[in-house]
């Protein structure tokens, strides 16, 4: 995933400066298919190995794209999953990153401005809300035991959350300052 | 995410200008195991089986 350019956006930039495009590279070969745009502010991915659908957090259109990448070319859908349609860049909830729920395929969404986990079943793309944090939540990944963790990024935490009930389980892991960066 | 589920690691990206860090969590216990240097601003991490 390239990282769209948040200087152009932020001042005033076009549809196509907010982009962000995914390359497609073979691990053997390092042979890259022709690069993918998929949405405003693409940043955070997960996969579905087994329907070879890759998903896409489109931060700034409160949107996910759902990459067929058994396409030739890659076929991509745009789902809405904020309250209400937007115009990019006026995002609401701000997406940023996503993981998918092994046991059941939910996209678990990390939303960085309404400090919000949404939950979104690609079945039928309904989407459902999930905890509100202490911040904005930034990237996320599930346990081999089905617990999601969640970094959450301007506290600097680390929460816990139960899929099942949605709740944050135990305190949540507060970063120090020298666990963040490193002084010279 | 280690492969045993038991440890996880963060990128923390820091403040931009000095060296971030990879930070090594217990998943047991939620502590910090240990901190590694890792350049300017690091965003993202995975784990090669």
């Amino acid at each position: 995933m390239s990282h769209y350019d948040p200087r152009k956006v932020q001042s005033g930039g076009t549809l196509a400066d907010m982009a962000g495009t995914v390359a497609l590279v073979d691990a053997a070969t390092l042979a890259r298919a022709p690069l993918l745009p998929v949405c405003a502010g693409a940043y955070g991915m997960a996969l579905d190995e087994e329907r070879n659908i890759l998903f896409v957090a489109c931060a700034l259109a409160d949107q996910v794209a759902e990459v067929d990448l058994a396409a030739s070319p890659p076929r991509v859908v745009l789902h809405d999953v904020g309250s209400a349609p937007i115009t990019p860049p006026a995002t609401v909830h701000e997406p940023m990153a996503l993981a998918r729920n092994p046991a059941d395929g939910t996209l678990w969404l990390s939303c960085q401005r309404s400090r919000t986990l949404r939950v979104v079943d690609p079945a039928d793309w309904s989407v459902t809300a999930g905890p509100t944090l202490s911040a904005g939540p930034h990237g996320s990944v599930f346990t081999p035991a089905g617990t999601l963790l969640v970094a959450v990024r301007e506290s600097a935490e680390l929460v816990e959350v139960d899929p099942v009930t949605r709740q944050l389980r135990r305190p949540a892991l507060r970063m120090e300052p020298g666990h963040l960066h490193q002084r010279s | 995410m280690a492969a045993d589920g038991e440890t996880a690691y963060l990128a923390c990206e820091g403040d931009h200008q000095t060296p971030g860090t990879v930070v090594r969590v217990a998943l047991s216990t939620l502590a910090v195991v240990s901190v590694t240097p890792a350049g300017v601003f690091p965003d993202m991490a995975g784990v090669v089986p």
